[in-house]
């Protein structure tokens, strides 16, 4: 059981996983942005794990996202990339290789869509 | 005796002209005789000053030049002529003939001499040779005036090729078998430190090239004969990308005889292939994220434990992602037809109020559910020649905005008029408005306005950017005024006829 905040601009996709994480055991609460999530995050920053879509609102702020979230969340809490995107090269992102992914501080990476099984299951090995 | 040119041994293109020089009436009218007779022209003169203003004006081949004569005498004319004419054949006629006399004419330029008194056949003799001699020099400078035309030729080709060389915005850079520097263009010479055109030992090359990429192509190149070329890519300053290729060239035989590097400037290309990716990237996205939404709400009902209406509001939600997900399909061919120009056009005389009429009553049943007014002017005639299909979608498009985009029991107002060779519509709300930093990117793929008041409005983001191209297909153009929160007109020319 963890405190989970999750982020994308999806309001269903939110509903689902919120459904599949809280089903798991989680505590989970959303943001439909990087303003919301950051709100959410000055708040109160106790959160085990924070989701993080990376394009939100067709803008790529979700990659710049991760590094302020890690500042709110501490070295202790994952950070999880829940993404549609495989690769960006015009941002020098890409999933499949260990320098493309590295730049971006997070410590797992799924790709969209992601079942409910997979989903939890990554989650738990996060925040054992 | 004929009056035919007895021609022996010379032919003579055009007739021979002579001028004879002489005071004494009786050697004019002779020689006039005797020369006239051979076929060639003969002109005479009775004194130097008159015979030199004759030479001056009459091309002359050759001269009788009597060496005493009132006015300007014989050793004067003669220097005028080796001055100013020199390729004239001048003879002198002598009355005291002496070897001085002969040193001293020949000296001035003359070719040969003839004293008084002589025999018809000896001025035949001296004449002939002195038009021999003549016609050989002529033929003589024609050779030399083609050699030299040949020369002249020779470095404007050359000077052609340096100019062609110069103005290349491609950077060329020659290195010859010992790898030094033999040649170079202005946008060559940018890779190259120093001026190397001034050095008068040619450096090598890896000694002047800034970069190492270059130097290494070289070496390639030296080190293995089997290698007819190779690339490399140069980020230079400035975001700028180079691609520099280096091509081994050989004699005949096969033996290396040195490189040539050619540096091209690719950053445009490089350009549109981010472009094209970061296409590719937000494709992608918006095909994911309505499945991964569908495939989470299936999951869910499948396992069962949601409530009955929960179930169907899930099933809802799956219906109309994949509808939005269908129709972004059709949008994203739409957009590639359009920028493929692959289109299967009818183009018609149409009547725009026609158009216009059925896209608005089309769009009336979403406008009356939120008691939104949609009001249609229509003035003077609007025929113009389109495909029917692309005028519908370009104003579905809009109008369909404009009551997205509108407050309930707002107004969508449609003016359409002829101004010149255009017809102008615009498609005017009172709906959110946008701030003005978003105008620039409204009809970018996927673009759009999100805030509270869009949550719930649906769509793929390509309606304006399908707009857009269709009106610049047409040779139109298309403009917004907008003022947040108060509304946006669109603002859509098209000609009457199309280019």
């Amino acid at each position: 059981m963890a405190r989970i905040l999750m982020v994308d601009d999806d309001a269903d996709f939110l509903e689902v996983q919120e459904r599949v994480l809280a089903r798991g055991g989680h505590e989970v609460a959303t943001a439909h942005n990087g303003t919301e999530a950051l709100e959410a995050l000055n708040d109160d920053a106790n959160y085990d794990l924070v989701i993080l879509d990376l394009m939100m609102d067709q803008s790529d702020e979700g990659f710049t996202l991760a590094h302020r979230v890690r500042s709110l969340i501490g070295g202790d809490a994952s950070i999880m990339i829940l993404t549609g995107v495989r690769r960006a090269h015009d941002l020098g992102f890409d999933l499949d290789s260990p320098s493309g992914r590295k730049w971006i501080d997070a410590d797992d990476f799924v790709e969209k869509p992601v079942s409910a099984e997979d989903l939890l299951e990554r989650v738990r090995r996060l925040v054992e | 005796m004929s009056s035919e040119p007895r021609q022996s041994g010379v032919s003579y293109e055009e007739t021979p002209r002579i001028i004879v020089l002489d005071d004494e009436e009786s050697i004019r009218l002779g020689c006039e005789k005797v020369l006239s007779r051979e076929g060639f022209e003969v002109d005479v003169a009775a004194d130097g000053s008159s015979g030199w203003e004759m030479l001056k004006e009459g091309d002359y081949d050759l001269a009788l030049i009597d060496l005493k004569m009132p006015g300007i005498d014989g050793m004067n004319i003669l220097k005028l002529l080796n001055e100013n004419l020199p390729d004239v054949v001048a003879i002198v006629i002598t009355g005291y003939a002496s070897y001085e006399t002969a040193v001293e004419t020949v000296k001035l330029g003359a070719y040969d001499y003839i004293p008084k008194p002589f025999t018809p056949d000896e001025l035949r003799n001296v004449v002939r040779r002195g038009l021999e001699r003549r016609f050989l020099r002529l033929s003589n400078r024609r050779l030399r005036e083609e050699r030299e035309r040949f020369l002249l030729d020779l470095t404007e080709e050359r000077s052609r090729l340096l100019t062609i060389l110069r103005a290349m915005s491609d950077g060329v850079i020659v290195a010859n078998r010992r790898g030094e520097l033999v040649l170079s263009n202005p946008a060559g010479r940018g890779w190259l430190r120093g001026d190397p055109q001034e050095g008068e030992v040619p450096p090598v090359i890896a000694d002047v090239v800034k970069y190492e990429e270059i130097s290494q192509m070289v070496e390639r190149i030296e080190e293995d004969p089997d290698l007819a070329s190779c690339d490399a890519e140069l980020d230079a300053e400035d975001d700028r990308y180079f691609h520099a290729a280096a091509t081994a060239v050989r004699d005949e035989g096969g033996a290396y005889m040195g490189v040539v590097i050619v540096i091209r400037d690719i950053t445009e290309r490089r350009e549109i292939e981010k472009m094209k990716s970061a296409f590719v990237r937000m494709v992608s996205h918006e095909l994911r994220s309505p499945l991964a939404a569908v495939q989470g709400y299936l999951d869910l009902l499948v396992d069962g434990d949601v409530t009955e209406e929960d179930s169907h509001r899930m099933l809802e939600r799956c219906r109309a992602r994949v509808e939005a997900l269908q129709q972004m399909i059709n949008d994203l061919l739409d957009i590639s037809r359009i920028e493929s120009g692959v289109m299967h056009r009818e183009m018609r005389v149409q009547d725009l109020g026609e158009v216009l009429e059925e896209v608005v009553e089309l769009q009336r049943g979403a406008a009356t559910g939120r008691d939104i007014d949609v009001l249609l002017e229509t003035a003077g005639c609007l025929e113009l020649t389109a495909d029917r299909r692309e005028l519908e979608e370009i104003f579905t498009n809009l109008v369909s905005n404009a009551i997205k985009y509108n407050r309930d029991g707002g107004r969508v107002t449609v003016t359409a008029a002829r101004s010149e060779d255009r017809l102008r519509v615009d498609v005017a709300d009172t709906g959110i408005g946008m701030k003005p930093e978003v105008l620039d990117s409204v009809f970018d793929e996927f673009f759009r306005v999100r805030s509270s008041e869009t949550a719930s409005v649906t769509g793929t983001g390509l309606g304006l950017a399908i707009v857009k191209r269709l009106v610049d297909a047409y040779g139109g153009d298309i403009d917004i005024r907008s003022e947040y929160g108060e509304g946006s007109t669109f603002s859509v020319e098209l000609p009457v006829q199309p280019k």
